[in-house]
Protein backbone atom coordinates (compact mmCIF):
# COMPACT_ATOMS: atom_id res chain seq x y z
CA UNK A 1 0.00 0.00 0.00
CA UNK A 2 2.77 2.36 1.05
CA UNK A 3 4.91 1.35 -1.91
CA UNK A 4 2.01 1.97 -4.21
CA UNK A 5 1.39 5.49 -2.95
CA UNK A 6 5.12 6.20 -3.32
CA UNK A 7 4.98 4.98 -6.91
CA UNK A 8 1.96 7.17 -7.60
CA UNK A 9 3.89 10.13 -6.18
CA UNK A 10 6.87 9.43 -8.42
CA UNK A 11 4.62 9.04 -11.41
CA UNK A 12 3.04 12.42 -10.70
CA UNK A 13 6.43 14.08 -10.46
CA UNK A 14 7.67 12.44 -13.65
CA UNK A 15 4.55 13.56 -15.49
CA UNK A 16 4.97 17.13 -14.30
CA UNK A 17 8.65 17.20 -15.31
CA UNK A 18 7.70 15.92 -18.74
CA UNK A 19 5.07 18.63 -19.22
CA UNK A 20 7.55 21.23 -17.98
CA UNK A 21 10.18 19.97 -20.43
CA UNK A 22 7.76 20.13 -23.36
CA UNK A 23 6.51 23.61 -22.43
CA UNK A 24 10.09 24.82 -21.90
CA UNK A 25 11.20 23.58 -25.28
CA UNK A 26 8.38 25.50 -26.93
CA UNK A 27 8.72 28.76 -25.00
CA UNK A 28 12.51 29.04 -24.86
CA UNK A 29 14.69 29.51 -21.78
CA UNK A 30 14.13 33.27 -21.50
CA UNK A 31 10.53 32.52 -20.53
CA UNK A 32 10.64 29.01 -19.16
CA UNK A 33 13.86 27.07 -18.87
CA UNK A 34 13.45 23.32 -19.18
CA UNK A 35 14.14 21.04 -16.19
CA UNK A 36 17.30 19.83 -17.87
CA UNK A 37 18.61 23.39 -18.15
CA UNK A 38 17.51 24.12 -14.58
CA UNK A 39 19.37 21.06 -13.36
CA UNK A 40 22.52 22.18 -15.13
CA UNK A 41 22.17 25.65 -13.63
CA UNK A 42 21.64 24.05 -10.22
CA UNK A 43 24.91 22.18 -10.47
CA UNK A 44 26.67 25.39 -11.47
CA UNK A 45 25.07 27.30 -8.60
CA UNK A 46 26.05 24.70 -6.04
CA UNK A 47 29.70 25.13 -7.14
CA UNK A 48 29.67 28.87 -6.34
CA UNK A 49 31.01 29.78 -2.90
CA UNK A 50 28.77 32.87 -2.88
CA UNK A 51 25.73 30.62 -2.94
CA UNK A 52 26.72 28.77 0.22
CA UNK A 53 27.55 31.99 2.03
CA UNK A 54 24.16 33.42 1.10
CA UNK A 55 22.36 30.24 2.09
CA UNK A 56 24.16 30.12 5.43
CA UNK A 57 23.36 33.77 6.16
CA UNK A 58 19.71 33.27 5.36
CA UNK A 59 19.42 30.10 7.44
CA UNK A 60 20.98 31.32 10.65
CA UNK A 61 19.21 34.67 10.63
CA UNK A 62 15.93 32.97 9.91
CA UNK A 63 16.51 30.39 12.63
CA UNK A 64 16.89 33.09 15.28
CA UNK A 65 13.56 34.66 14.34
CA UNK A 66 11.90 31.27 14.05
CA UNK A 67 13.09 30.01 17.43
CA UNK A 68 12.03 33.28 19.05
CA UNK A 69 8.60 32.92 17.46
CA UNK A 70 8.25 29.39 18.83
CA UNK A 71 9.69 30.28 22.21
CA UNK A 72 7.21 33.11 22.68
CA UNK A 73 4.33 31.88 20.54
CA UNK A 74 3.89 28.46 22.16
CA UNK A 75 3.65 29.64 25.80
CA UNK A 76 1.52 32.60 24.77
CA UNK A 77 -0.79 30.33 22.78
CA UNK A 78 -1.17 27.93 25.69
CA UNK A 79 -1.91 30.82 28.04
CA UNK A 80 -4.51 32.20 25.62
CA UNK A 81 -6.15 28.82 25.21
CA UNK A 82 -6.37 28.14 28.95
CA UNK A 83 -6.73 31.58 30.57
CA UNK A 84 -9.65 33.71 29.31
CA UNK A 85 -8.11 37.00 30.50
CA UNK A 86 -4.96 36.49 28.47
CA UNK A 87 -7.06 35.56 25.49
CA UNK A 88 -9.19 38.69 25.83
CA UNK A 89 -6.10 40.89 25.91
CA UNK A 90 -4.06 39.31 23.13
CA UNK A 91 -6.73 38.00 20.76
CA UNK A 92 -7.49 41.33 19.00
CA UNK A 93 -3.79 41.85 18.26
CA UNK A 94 -3.34 38.30 17.09
CA UNK A 95 -6.23 38.47 14.67
CA UNK A 96 -5.02 41.82 13.31
CA UNK A 97 -1.39 40.86 12.85
CA UNK A 98 -1.96 37.41 11.45
CA UNK A 99 -3.25 38.87 8.18
CA UNK A 100 -0.17 41.10 7.74
CA UNK A 101 2.24 39.59 5.23
CA UNK A 102 5.98 40.10 5.26
CA UNK A 103 5.90 42.29 2.15
CA UNK A 104 3.51 44.71 3.83
CA UNK A 105 5.69 45.40 6.86
CA UNK A 106 9.15 45.31 5.26
CA UNK A 107 9.28 49.01 4.27
CA UNK A 108 8.27 50.10 7.75
CA UNK A 109 10.75 47.75 9.40
CA UNK A 110 13.57 49.03 7.18
CA UNK A 111 12.84 52.56 8.35
CA UNK A 112 12.70 51.45 11.96
CA UNK A 113 15.56 48.97 12.09
CA UNK A 114 17.80 49.40 9.11
CA UNK A 115 18.88 46.39 7.07
CA UNK A 116 20.81 44.28 9.53
CA UNK A 117 20.22 41.18 11.60
CA UNK A 118 17.59 42.92 13.72
CA UNK A 119 15.53 43.67 10.64
CA UNK A 120 15.45 40.17 9.19
CA UNK A 121 14.86 38.36 12.48
CA UNK A 122 12.11 40.83 13.33
CA UNK A 123 10.35 40.20 10.02
CA UNK A 124 10.57 36.43 10.48
CA UNK A 125 9.37 36.77 14.05
CA UNK A 126 6.28 38.90 13.41
CA UNK A 127 5.17 36.80 10.47
CA UNK A 128 5.64 33.46 12.25
CA UNK A 129 4.69 34.19 15.84
CA UNK A 130 1.02 34.95 15.22
CA UNK A 131 0.53 31.85 13.21
CA UNK A 132 2.05 29.80 16.06
CA UNK A 133 0.01 31.68 18.67
CA UNK A 134 -3.30 31.16 16.90
CA UNK A 135 -2.82 27.48 16.17
CA UNK A 136 -1.53 26.65 19.65
CA UNK A 137 -4.42 28.63 21.19
CA UNK A 138 -6.93 26.54 19.28
CA UNK A 139 -5.24 23.32 20.37
CA UNK A 140 -5.00 24.42 24.00
CA UNK A 141 -8.66 25.34 24.08
CA UNK A 142 -9.60 21.95 22.67
CA UNK A 143 -7.81 19.85 25.32
CA UNK A 144 -10.39 17.31 26.42
CA UNK A 145 -12.17 18.57 29.55
CA UNK A 146 -12.99 14.95 30.34
CA UNK A 147 -9.35 13.99 30.60
CA UNK A 148 -8.74 17.00 32.80
CA UNK A 149 -11.60 15.75 35.00
CA UNK A 150 -9.98 12.32 35.16
CA UNK A 151 -6.78 13.91 36.40
CA UNK A 152 -8.76 16.02 38.85
CA UNK A 153 -10.57 12.97 40.20
CA UNK A 154 -7.16 11.50 41.02
CA UNK A 155 -6.48 14.71 42.96
CA UNK A 156 -3.91 16.05 40.50
CA UNK A 157 -2.88 19.61 41.36
CA UNK A 158 -2.98 22.46 38.82
CA UNK A 159 0.69 21.92 38.05
CA UNK A 160 0.20 18.17 37.67
CA UNK A 161 -2.76 18.62 35.35
CA UNK A 162 -0.66 20.97 33.25
CA UNK A 163 2.27 18.61 33.19
CA UNK A 164 0.37 15.34 32.74
CA UNK A 165 -2.64 16.35 30.64
CA UNK A 166 -2.34 19.71 28.93
CA UNK A 167 1.27 19.46 27.79
CA UNK A 168 1.09 15.93 26.36
CA UNK A 169 -2.26 16.70 24.73
CA UNK A 170 -0.72 19.74 23.04
CA UNK A 171 2.48 18.07 22.01
CA UNK A 172 1.44 16.93 18.51
CA UNK A 173 -0.17 20.26 17.73
CA UNK A 174 2.88 22.20 18.83
CA UNK A 175 4.95 20.04 16.51
CA UNK A 176 2.56 20.75 13.64
CA UNK A 177 2.73 24.46 14.40
CA UNK A 178 6.52 24.22 14.38
CA UNK A 179 6.44 22.53 11.00
CA UNK A 180 4.07 24.93 9.29
CA UNK A 181 5.70 27.84 11.15
CA UNK A 182 9.01 26.93 9.57
CA UNK A 183 7.56 27.35 6.12
CA UNK A 184 6.10 30.73 7.07
CA UNK A 185 9.45 31.79 8.51
CA UNK A 186 11.39 30.75 5.43
CA UNK A 187 9.01 32.57 3.15
CA UNK A 188 9.19 35.74 5.24
CA UNK A 189 12.97 35.58 5.32
CA UNK A 190 13.25 35.30 1.54
CA UNK A 191 10.83 38.18 1.04
CA UNK A 192 12.78 40.37 3.45
CA UNK A 193 16.09 39.57 1.76
CA UNK A 194 14.67 40.29 -1.65
CA UNK A 195 13.63 43.76 -0.50
CA UNK A 196 17.10 44.62 0.73
CA UNK A 197 18.82 42.56 -1.98
CA UNK A 198 20.96 40.66 0.49
CA UNK A 199 21.79 37.00 1.03
CA UNK A 200 19.68 34.40 -0.72
CA UNK A 201 17.01 36.94 -1.60
CA UNK A 202 19.70 38.98 -3.31
CA UNK A 203 20.72 35.93 -5.36
CA UNK A 204 17.10 35.49 -6.39
CA UNK A 205 16.93 39.15 -7.44
CA UNK A 206 20.06 38.81 -9.55
CA UNK A 207 18.91 35.59 -11.11
CA UNK A 208 15.66 37.34 -12.05
CA UNK A 209 17.67 39.78 -14.16
CA UNK A 210 19.46 36.98 -15.98
CA UNK A 211 18.61 36.32 -19.62
CA UNK A 212 17.83 32.70 -18.87
CA UNK A 213 15.30 31.61 -16.25
CA UNK A 214 17.35 28.48 -15.49
CA UNK A 215 19.42 29.92 -12.56
CA UNK A 216 16.23 31.30 -10.99
CA UNK A 217 14.61 27.88 -11.15
CA UNK A 218 17.72 26.36 -9.63
CA UNK A 219 17.47 28.70 -6.63
CA UNK A 220 13.74 28.04 -6.22
CA UNK A 221 14.31 24.30 -6.33
CA UNK A 222 16.93 24.65 -3.59
CA UNK A 223 14.42 26.54 -1.44
CA UNK A 224 11.93 23.72 -1.90
CA UNK A 225 14.57 21.17 -0.96
CA UNK A 226 15.41 23.09 2.22
CA UNK A 227 11.78 23.45 3.22
CA UNK A 228 11.03 19.79 2.52
CA UNK A 229 14.04 18.49 4.40
CA UNK A 230 13.33 20.71 7.39
CA UNK A 231 9.69 19.67 7.61
CA UNK A 232 10.64 16.01 7.18
CA UNK A 233 13.18 16.35 9.96
CA UNK A 234 10.64 18.05 12.21
CA UNK A 235 8.08 15.38 11.48
CA UNK A 236 10.58 12.69 12.33
CA UNK A 237 11.43 14.47 15.59
CA UNK A 238 7.73 14.77 16.42
CA UNK A 239 7.15 11.07 15.82
CA UNK A 240 10.08 10.20 18.03
CA UNK A 241 8.86 12.47 20.82
CA UNK A 242 5.19 11.43 20.67
CA UNK A 243 5.14 7.76 19.63
CA UNK A 244 1.50 7.40 20.71
CA UNK A 245 0.43 10.03 18.22
CA UNK A 246 2.63 8.64 15.46
CA UNK A 247 1.24 5.17 16.05
CA UNK A 248 -2.34 6.39 16.14
CA UNK A 249 -2.08 8.35 12.92
CA UNK A 250 -0.12 5.61 11.18
CA UNK A 251 -2.53 2.82 12.10
CA UNK A 252 -5.40 4.69 10.57
CA UNK B 1 -14.06 0.48 59.60
CA UNK B 2 -14.85 2.26 56.36
CA UNK B 3 -18.06 4.05 55.78
CA UNK B 4 -19.52 6.58 53.38
CA UNK B 5 -22.09 8.99 54.61
CA UNK B 6 -23.75 11.49 52.30
CA UNK B 7 -26.09 13.87 54.09
CA UNK B 8 -28.54 16.45 52.83
CA UNK B 9 -26.82 17.15 49.54
CA UNK B 10 -28.59 19.78 47.41
CA UNK B 11 -27.69 20.79 43.91
CA UNK B 12 -29.33 22.99 41.29
CA UNK B 13 -28.13 23.91 37.86
CA UNK B 14 -29.45 27.43 37.39
CA UNK B 15 -33.02 27.30 38.57
CA UNK B 16 -33.36 23.56 37.96
CA UNK B 17 -33.13 21.55 41.18
CA UNK B 18 -31.41 18.24 40.46
CA UNK B 19 -30.73 16.94 43.96
CA UNK B 20 -32.82 17.94 46.96
CA UNK B 21 -31.71 16.88 50.43
CA UNK B 22 -30.18 13.68 49.17
CA UNK B 23 -28.75 11.35 51.79
CA UNK B 24 -27.31 7.88 51.59
CA UNK B 25 -24.98 5.60 53.50
CA UNK B 26 -22.71 2.83 52.33
CA UNK B 27 -21.29 0.31 54.78
CA UNK B 28 -17.89 -1.31 54.66
CA UNK B 29 -17.52 -3.70 51.75
CA UNK B 30 -20.97 -2.92 50.41
CA UNK B 31 -21.82 -2.83 46.71
CA UNK B 32 -24.61 -0.33 46.06
CA UNK B 33 -26.22 0.16 42.66
CA UNK B 34 -28.02 3.36 41.69
CA UNK B 35 -30.85 2.98 39.22
CA UNK B 36 -33.02 5.74 37.84
CA UNK B 37 -34.42 7.42 34.76
CA UNK B 38 -32.11 9.31 32.45
CA UNK B 39 -31.39 12.86 33.59
CA UNK B 40 -32.51 12.32 37.19
CA UNK B 41 -29.15 13.30 38.66
CA UNK B 42 -27.23 10.06 39.25
CA UNK B 43 -24.05 11.25 37.55
CA UNK B 44 -24.33 14.55 39.36
CA UNK B 45 -24.55 12.78 42.70
CA UNK B 46 -21.55 10.62 41.87
CA UNK B 47 -19.51 13.62 40.78
CA UNK B 48 -20.39 15.48 43.95
CA UNK B 49 -19.19 12.51 45.98
CA UNK B 50 -16.09 12.39 43.80
CA UNK B 51 -15.52 16.09 44.39
CA UNK B 52 -15.59 17.05 40.71
CA UNK B 53 -18.81 19.03 41.09
CA UNK B 54 -19.45 21.27 44.10
CA UNK B 55 -22.66 20.72 46.04
CA UNK B 56 -24.81 23.70 46.99
CA UNK B 57 -25.32 22.25 50.43
CA UNK B 58 -24.70 19.07 52.38
CA UNK B 59 -21.71 17.08 53.56
CA UNK B 60 -19.90 13.95 52.49
CA UNK B 61 -18.04 11.94 55.10
CA UNK B 62 -15.67 9.15 54.14
CA UNK B 63 -14.33 7.09 57.04
CA UNK B 64 -15.34 9.93 59.32
CA UNK B 65 -13.41 12.57 57.38
CA UNK B 66 -15.19 15.48 55.75
CA UNK B 67 -14.27 15.32 52.08
CA UNK B 68 -16.97 17.62 50.71
CA UNK B 69 -15.77 19.45 47.63
CA UNK B 70 -12.37 17.74 47.54
CA UNK B 71 -11.15 15.15 45.06
CA UNK B 72 -8.85 12.23 45.70
CA UNK B 73 -8.60 10.93 49.28
CA UNK B 74 -9.71 7.32 49.11
CA UNK B 75 -11.96 7.48 46.09
CA UNK B 76 -11.37 5.85 42.72
CA UNK B 77 -13.54 6.71 39.74
CA UNK B 78 -14.25 4.58 36.68
CA UNK B 79 -15.56 6.70 33.83
CA UNK B 80 -18.14 5.63 31.28
CA UNK B 81 -15.93 5.88 28.23
CA UNK B 82 -12.84 4.63 30.11
CA UNK B 83 -11.28 8.01 29.25
CA UNK B 84 -7.71 6.78 29.18
CA UNK B 85 -4.86 9.16 28.48
CA UNK B 86 -3.95 8.46 24.84
CA UNK B 87 -0.31 9.44 25.43
CA UNK B 88 0.20 6.86 28.14
CA UNK B 89 0.60 3.15 27.63
CA UNK B 90 -1.90 0.86 29.36
CA UNK B 91 0.57 0.36 32.21
CA UNK B 92 1.28 4.08 32.60
CA UNK B 93 -2.45 4.79 32.60
CA UNK B 94 -2.96 2.39 35.49
CA UNK B 95 -0.04 3.98 37.34
CA UNK B 96 -1.39 7.51 36.91
CA UNK B 97 -3.01 7.85 40.33
CA UNK B 98 0.12 6.67 42.11
CA UNK B 99 2.27 9.02 40.07
CA UNK B 100 0.09 11.94 41.13
CA UNK B 101 0.51 10.80 44.73
CA UNK B 102 4.26 10.94 44.30
CA UNK B 103 4.97 7.18 44.40
CA UNK B 104 8.34 6.34 42.85
CA UNK B 105 8.50 4.94 39.34
CA UNK B 106 9.60 1.37 40.05
CA UNK B 107 7.08 1.00 42.84
CA UNK B 108 4.12 2.42 40.95
CA UNK B 109 4.81 0.41 37.80
CA UNK B 110 5.00 -2.76 39.84
CA UNK B 111 1.66 -2.01 41.46
CA UNK B 112 0.16 -1.08 38.10
CA UNK B 113 1.40 -4.31 36.56
CA UNK B 114 -0.30 -6.25 39.34
CA UNK B 115 -3.67 -4.61 38.65
CA UNK B 116 -3.30 -4.81 34.89
CA UNK B 117 -2.76 -8.55 35.24
CA UNK B 118 -5.69 -8.75 37.62
CA UNK B 119 -8.03 -7.39 34.93
CA UNK B 120 -6.64 -9.93 32.48
CA UNK B 121 -4.41 -7.71 30.38
CA UNK B 122 -1.10 -9.46 30.80
CA UNK B 123 1.01 -8.73 27.73
CA UNK B 124 -0.69 -5.40 26.99
CA UNK B 125 1.48 -3.30 29.30
CA UNK B 126 3.03 -1.32 26.48
CA UNK B 127 -0.07 -1.01 24.30
CA UNK B 128 -1.43 2.44 23.50
CA UNK B 129 -5.10 2.95 24.36
CA UNK B 130 -6.09 3.26 20.71
CA UNK B 131 -4.73 -0.22 20.13
CA UNK B 132 -7.16 -1.70 22.69
CA UNK B 133 -10.80 -2.63 22.16
CA UNK B 134 -13.52 -0.81 24.08
CA UNK B 135 -13.77 -3.64 26.59
CA UNK B 136 -10.02 -3.73 27.11
CA UNK B 137 -9.93 0.03 27.58
CA UNK B 138 -12.59 -0.27 30.25
CA UNK B 139 -10.53 -2.95 32.00
CA UNK B 140 -7.61 -0.52 32.08
CA UNK B 141 -9.99 2.11 33.48
CA UNK B 142 -11.01 -0.29 36.25
CA UNK B 143 -7.39 -1.20 37.00
CA UNK B 144 -6.54 2.50 37.12
CA UNK B 145 -9.18 3.09 39.78
CA UNK B 146 -8.19 0.00 41.81
CA UNK B 147 -4.49 0.84 41.68
CA UNK B 148 -4.75 3.66 44.19
CA UNK B 149 -6.45 1.21 46.62
CA UNK B 150 -9.44 3.45 47.27
CA UNK B 151 -11.84 2.61 50.05
CA UNK B 152 -14.68 3.79 47.80
CA UNK B 153 -15.06 2.96 44.14
CA UNK B 154 -17.32 5.18 42.02
CA UNK B 155 -18.53 3.78 38.72
CA UNK B 156 -20.76 5.74 36.35
CA UNK B 157 -22.27 3.35 33.82
CA UNK B 158 -18.86 1.75 33.30
CA UNK B 159 -20.21 -0.87 30.91
CA UNK B 160 -22.85 1.31 29.26
CA UNK B 161 -20.94 1.67 26.01
CA UNK B 162 -20.11 -2.03 25.62
CA UNK B 163 -21.88 -4.81 23.77
CA UNK B 164 -23.88 -7.36 25.76
CA UNK B 165 -21.33 -10.19 25.69
CA UNK B 166 -18.42 -7.98 26.71
CA UNK B 167 -20.57 -6.47 29.42
CA UNK B 168 -21.40 -9.91 30.85
CA UNK B 169 -17.74 -10.85 30.90
CA UNK B 170 -16.69 -7.61 32.53
CA UNK B 171 -19.42 -7.90 35.16
CA UNK B 172 -18.00 -11.25 36.21
CA UNK B 173 -14.48 -9.84 36.18
CA UNK B 174 -15.54 -6.92 38.33
CA UNK B 175 -17.21 -9.21 40.85
CA UNK B 176 -14.13 -11.42 40.95
CA UNK B 177 -11.74 -8.52 41.55
CA UNK B 178 -14.07 -6.91 44.01
CA UNK B 179 -14.47 -10.12 46.00
CA UNK B 180 -10.70 -10.32 46.30
CA UNK B 181 -10.50 -6.69 47.43
CA UNK B 182 -13.79 -5.76 49.03
CA UNK B 183 -14.37 -2.05 49.03
CA UNK B 184 -17.41 0.16 48.98
CA UNK B 185 -18.83 0.57 45.51
CA UNK B 186 -21.34 3.04 44.13
CA UNK B 187 -22.36 1.77 40.73
CA UNK B 188 -24.63 3.80 38.44
CA UNK B 189 -26.41 1.78 35.78
CA UNK B 190 -29.47 1.62 33.57
CA UNK B 191 -29.41 -2.16 33.62
CA UNK B 192 -31.82 -3.65 36.14
CA UNK B 193 -30.31 -7.10 35.65
CA UNK B 194 -26.85 -5.70 36.03
CA UNK B 195 -27.82 -4.03 39.30
CA UNK B 196 -29.42 -7.22 40.65
CA UNK B 197 -26.50 -9.33 39.57
CA UNK B 198 -23.79 -7.11 41.07
CA UNK B 199 -25.18 -5.24 44.03
CA UNK B 200 -25.93 -5.94 47.67
CA UNK B 201 -28.37 -3.09 47.70
CA UNK B 202 -30.17 -1.12 44.99
CA UNK B 203 -31.38 2.45 45.29
CA UNK B 204 -34.10 3.22 42.75
CA UNK B 205 -34.30 6.94 42.05
CA UNK B 206 -37.26 8.96 40.84
CA UNK B 207 -37.11 11.39 37.97
CA UNK B 208 -35.65 14.84 38.60
CA UNK B 209 -35.28 16.12 41.31
CA UNK B 210 -34.07 12.72 42.36
CA UNK B 211 -35.21 11.04 45.53
CA UNK B 212 -35.05 7.39 46.47
CA UNK B 213 -38.26 5.66 45.41
CA UNK B 214 -37.34 2.33 46.86
CA UNK B 215 -34.42 0.66 48.52
CA UNK B 216 -34.01 -3.00 47.65
CA UNK B 217 -31.74 -5.36 49.55
CA UNK B 218 -30.68 -8.00 47.05
CA UNK B 219 -31.25 -11.38 48.70
CA UNK B 220 -28.85 -13.49 46.62
CA UNK B 221 -25.78 -15.14 48.05
CA UNK B 222 -22.27 -14.58 46.89
CA UNK B 223 -20.48 -15.69 44.85
CA UNK B 224 -23.12 -14.83 42.29
CA UNK B 225 -23.71 -17.15 39.34
CA UNK B 226 -25.07 -16.70 35.89
CA UNK B 227 -27.93 -19.15 36.69
CA UNK B 228 -29.44 -16.79 39.24
CA UNK B 229 -30.69 -14.67 36.37
CA UNK B 230 -33.29 -17.39 35.79
CA UNK B 231 -34.27 -17.65 39.45
CA UNK B 232 -37.93 -16.75 40.11
CA UNK B 233 -37.03 -14.21 42.84
CA UNK B 234 -34.65 -12.55 40.41
CA UNK B 235 -37.31 -12.29 37.73
CA UNK B 236 -39.83 -11.01 40.22
CA UNK B 237 -37.50 -8.29 41.50
CA UNK B 238 -36.65 -7.35 37.96
CA UNK B 239 -40.32 -6.93 37.10
CA UNK B 240 -40.94 -4.96 40.27
CA UNK B 241 -38.14 -2.47 39.61
CA UNK B 242 -39.12 -2.15 35.99
CA UNK B 243 -42.72 -1.34 36.99
CA UNK B 244 -41.50 1.11 39.58
CA UNK B 245 -39.47 3.05 37.05
CA UNK B 246 -42.16 2.98 34.39
CA UNK B 247 -44.79 4.09 36.84
CA UNK B 248 -42.65 6.99 38.05
CA UNK B 249 -42.02 8.30 34.57
CA UNK B 250 -45.73 8.46 33.80
CA UNK B 251 -46.65 9.80 37.23
N1 LIG C 1 -23.05 21.13 34.03
C1 LIG C 1 -24.40 21.17 33.97
N2 LIG C 1 -25.04 22.33 33.69
C2 LIG C 1 -26.37 22.38 33.63
N3 LIG C 1 -27.17 21.33 33.82
C3 LIG C 1 -26.61 20.15 34.10
C4 LIG C 1 -25.20 20.00 34.19
N4 LIG C 1 -24.93 18.71 34.45
C5 LIG C 1 -26.12 18.08 34.55
N5 LIG C 1 -27.13 18.93 34.33
C6 LIG C 1 -28.54 18.59 34.40
O1 LIG C 1 -28.77 17.90 35.59
C7 LIG C 1 -29.67 16.84 35.37
C8 LIG C 1 -29.09 15.55 35.89
O2 LIG C 1 -27.98 15.18 35.09
P1 LIG C 1 -27.17 13.86 35.35
O3 LIG C 1 -26.09 13.79 34.34
O4 LIG C 1 -26.79 13.78 36.77
O5 LIG C 1 -28.27 12.75 35.05
P2 LIG C 1 -28.13 11.17 35.08
O6 LIG C 1 -29.08 10.67 36.10
O7 LIG C 1 -26.72 10.78 35.22
O8 LIG C 1 -28.66 10.78 33.65
P3 LIG C 1 -28.19 9.60 32.68
O9 LIG C 1 -28.77 8.36 33.25
O10 LIG C 1 -28.79 9.94 31.38
O11 LIG C 1 -26.70 9.62 32.67
C9 LIG C 1 -30.00 16.82 33.90
O12 LIG C 1 -31.26 17.38 33.72
C10 LIG C 1 -28.94 17.68 33.28
O13 LIG C 1 -29.48 18.40 32.20
MG1 LIG D 1 -25.27 9.91 33.91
Amino acid sequence: MKLRSRLTNLLGIALMLLLWQLAGQNLGDALLATPVEAARALVATLREPGFWAALWQMMWQMTIGYLLALGIGVPLGIAMGRVPVVDAIVKPWASMFIVVSAAAVVPLFIILMGRGLLFSTAIVFVVTVWYVVVSVTEAARAVSPKLIDVARSFAASDAQRFRHVILPALHPYVMIAARVGFVHALRAMVTAEMFISAGYGGLLNNAGLDLSTAPLFALIVMLMVISLSATTLLRWAADRAAPWYASRTRDR
Amino acid sequence: MTHLSVSNVCKSFGSVPVLVDQSLDVEEGEFVALLGPSGCGKSTLLQIINGLVPADRGTILLDGKDITGRTGAGRGMVFQGADLFPWRTALENVAFGLEVMGVGKAERLEQARHYLHLVGLRGFEEAWPHQLSGGMQQRVGIARAFCIRPSLLLMDEPFGALDVQTRDILQDELVRIWEAERKMVLFVTHGIEEALYLADRILVFSKRPAHVLREIVVPFERPRREEMKLDSTFLELRREISDLLRHDIHA
